[in-house]
């Protein structure tokens, strides 16, 4: 396993968190959220449940707003964007990865990881290029053209990442990525996947109680009742 | 436009082939239903137009008292010269008929009874103009023909014909007060029997020939030549050029004399605005809360959606894609079963049960419209998109982690 991650992109941070707050009406979800996370790291998320994984998840996808203090994105405030800026900075920088795969029903697996590529605006030339290389790679040209209600929760998570990657965003963002699936092929993806993103340079936060997946990641930071209680 | 946009519709159009087959039945449905009933309320005016028109004449023209004033003496304001007046309304290209009327009055006798009649002295060719609305119910009707020498002939009315218990070829006496206030008397032969569904005039009316009416009351004159056009559209235009050659006669259009019209179609409109406005309501929360529910079963695909980059307007424009895919397809549909109807109508001969005051129903009928195809689809593809327009906006103002977590 590695843990070296390129010394130029650690001078300023990908992803930085400043002393966040966020509360849900009365109830305060994070506090005092501080952390960084550079180009090409990995940076798992862990703790129990209502500890505010998901939360920072959210905040750092330009999903959610912070209620106090300030998150960057390559030295970007978020909270000062606009609703359009949000948008496209997720259109471009950010890809998801759901912990129920949240794939278009409606569309097929080449469609779905397609579509990052038509809100882009590739041409279809391009879109079929990429969209094949990515279905190649997770072993999934079998099912492409299936409708994802057709297909196994395995290769639903294979066509979550593909539709993840396939734009070769700056930032990942995965919620239990693998909990949906058994250990073996919570193994095989999570490798897969962890390859792609070394091979890309592509930085991850992910939240996760998948040991397995976190003895991976260069950082874990562990959370408690909204607080960082570790950092390793 | 990003092609993405177009490109979700479309799955989602495909993909979700049962609710989209769904909302493509409900829409077609109310569309086809809100032109049928539009169709037959324009059927039900048409008739009733031609009706009130085909009875009167388009227009009529007369002497100026005809309808000012009460005559003094019999025939007092009639027109004359009819010859010269039908020659000057023949240079007229839109005019296709033009047929002296007289009205009288009188008593008509057999051995057993006398009755009164109002009688109406035509040319033969009223009939055929009034078309299916006077029915000829037994033999045939007068003679095209006058001549002096042969017996005279009357058509007469359903109730009259009873009343007097006459059939065909029985001879009848006419007696009714002449121009000079003496009283003369035919003897006239019954050629046919026929029925406006009015009891009222099928009661009371006889037909015959005008110049036999002329014989009985001792007058050349006419009361009013009641004149027919090619067109009835052409009604403004012929009109004002009629005025213009006759100005010192008075035109009239027939809806001035058409009271009955009048009243039955302020009654209709009446009838048709109310059910129309609730018919519309009906369908627009029946289509608002299909869509409503099609969209809103969708949030958490919204919220994958906007998560990856989609802005709110994009979806909405999406689901507006989408609903007017839905909405085309539903008018095309709804246009053909609309076709479907009103020829299967004509062809059925299913009779609608008599109006008030009449004793004759009228065929139900659907009048294929393009002007009701475009009005019904404009107001159903509007109810359509302000449906979506609503329901997406509710679901835009939803967070996006909110539609994630929405089940």
């Amino acid at each position: 396993m590695t843990k070296h991650i390129n010394q130029k992109n650690r001078l300023s941070p990908m992803l930085s968190f400043k002393n966040v707050r966020k509360t849900f009406a009365e109830m305060v979800v994070l506090k005092n959220i501080d952390f960084n996370l550079q180009g090409s790291e990995m940076v798992g998320l862990v703790g129990p449940s209502g500890s505010g994984k998901s939360t920072i998840l959210n905040i750092a996808g330009c999903i959610d707003n912070v209620t106090a203090g300030e998150v960057t994105f390559n030295e970007q405030a978020t909270e000062k964007m606009s609703k359009i800026e949000k948008n496209n900075l997720r259109r471009s920088d950010i890809g998801f990865i759901f912990q129920h795969f949240q794939l278009v029903e409606s569309m097929s697996v080449r469609q779905n990881i397609e579509l990052p590529l038509r809100l882009l605006n590739y041409s279809r030339k391009e879109r079929k290029k990429l969209s094949q290389e990515i279905i190649d790679a997770l072993g999934i040209s079998a099912i492409a053209d299936k409708l994802t209600t057709q297909i196994s929760g395995g290769q639903k998570q294979r066509t979550a990442i593909a539709r993840a990657l396939v734009k070769k965003p700056k930032l990942i963002i995965a919620d239990e990525p693998t909990a949906s699936l058994d250990k073996e092929n919570a193994d095989a993806v999570f490798k897969l996947f962890k390859s792609f993103l070394e091979t890309m340079q592509i930085s991850l936060l992910m939240a996760s109680h998948d040991q397995q997946a976190l003895t991976q990641m260069h950082r874990v930071i562990t959370l408690e009742k909204g607080e960082i209680i570790s950092t390793t | 436009m990003n092609q993405s946009i177009f490109h979700l519709s479309l799955c989602n159009f495909k993909a979700r082939l049962r609710r989209t087959l769904l909302n493509i039945l409900l829409i077609t449905t109310a569309t086809t239903g809100l032109m049928t009933i539009a169709g037959f309320g324009l059927f039900t005016y048409v008739s009733l137009e031609q009706r009130s028109a085909r009875e009167t004449g388009h227009l009529v023209l007369s002497n100026p008292l005809q309808f000012a004033k009460p005559e003094n003496r019999l025939m007092e304001h009639g027109l004359e010269n009819l010859d010269a007046v039908k020659k000057e309304l023949f240079k007229n290209s839109d005019v296709l008929h033009a047929l002296p009327v007289i009205n009288f009055q009188g008593l008509i006798a057999n051995d057993n009874k006398s009755v009164t009649f109002l009688g109406r002295g035509i040319d033969p060719k009223e009939i055929t103009v009034r078309g299916p609305f006077i029915n000829l119910i037994k033999g045939s009707s007068i003679n095209y023909k006058y001549n002096s020498q042969d017996d005279p002939e009357v058509m007469l009315g359903k109730g009259l014909a009873k009343n007097l218990s006459v059939k065909i070829g029985d001879y009848l006496t006419l007696l009714s007060n002449t121009v000079d206030d003496s009283l003369n008397g035919f003897d006239v032969k019954v050629v046919g029997i026929s029925e406006t569904g009015i009891p009222e005039i099928d009661n009371r009316t006889l037909f015959t020939h005008y110049q036999t009416a002329q014989d009985l009351l001792s007058t050349d004159k006419v009361n009013q030549v009641a004149i027919y056009l090619k067109e009835l559209s052409f009604l403004q235009r012929a009109g004002k050029k009629i005025t213009s050659a006759f100005q010192d006669l008075k035109v009239t259009y027939w809806d001035e004399l058409a009271v009955f019209y009048q009243g039955v179609k302020n009654l209709y409109n009446t009838i048709f605005y109310f059910v129309g406005s609730i018919t519309f309501v009906i369908i627009f929360f029946a289509v608002f809360n299909l869509i409503s529910t099609s969209i809103w079963e969708r949030t958490r695909e919204f919220g994958v959606l906007a998560s990856l980059g989609f802005a709110p307007k994009e979806i909405m424009l999406s689901l507006l894609l989408e609903s007017t895919l839905i909405g085309l397809i539903s008018m095309v549909f709804a246009t053909i079963i609309y076709g479907g109807v009103s020829v299967a109508l004509l062809f059925s001969n299913i009779m609608m049960a008599p109006p008030p005051g009449q004793t004759t129903g009228y065929p139900l009928q659907v009048i294929f419209s393009g002007e009701i195809i475009l009005y019904i689809a404009l107001i159903t593809f509007f109810i359509v998109q302000l449906s979506t327009f609503l329901a997406s906006t509710k679901i835009n103002k939803l967070s996006i982690t909110q539609s994630l977590m929405h089940l």
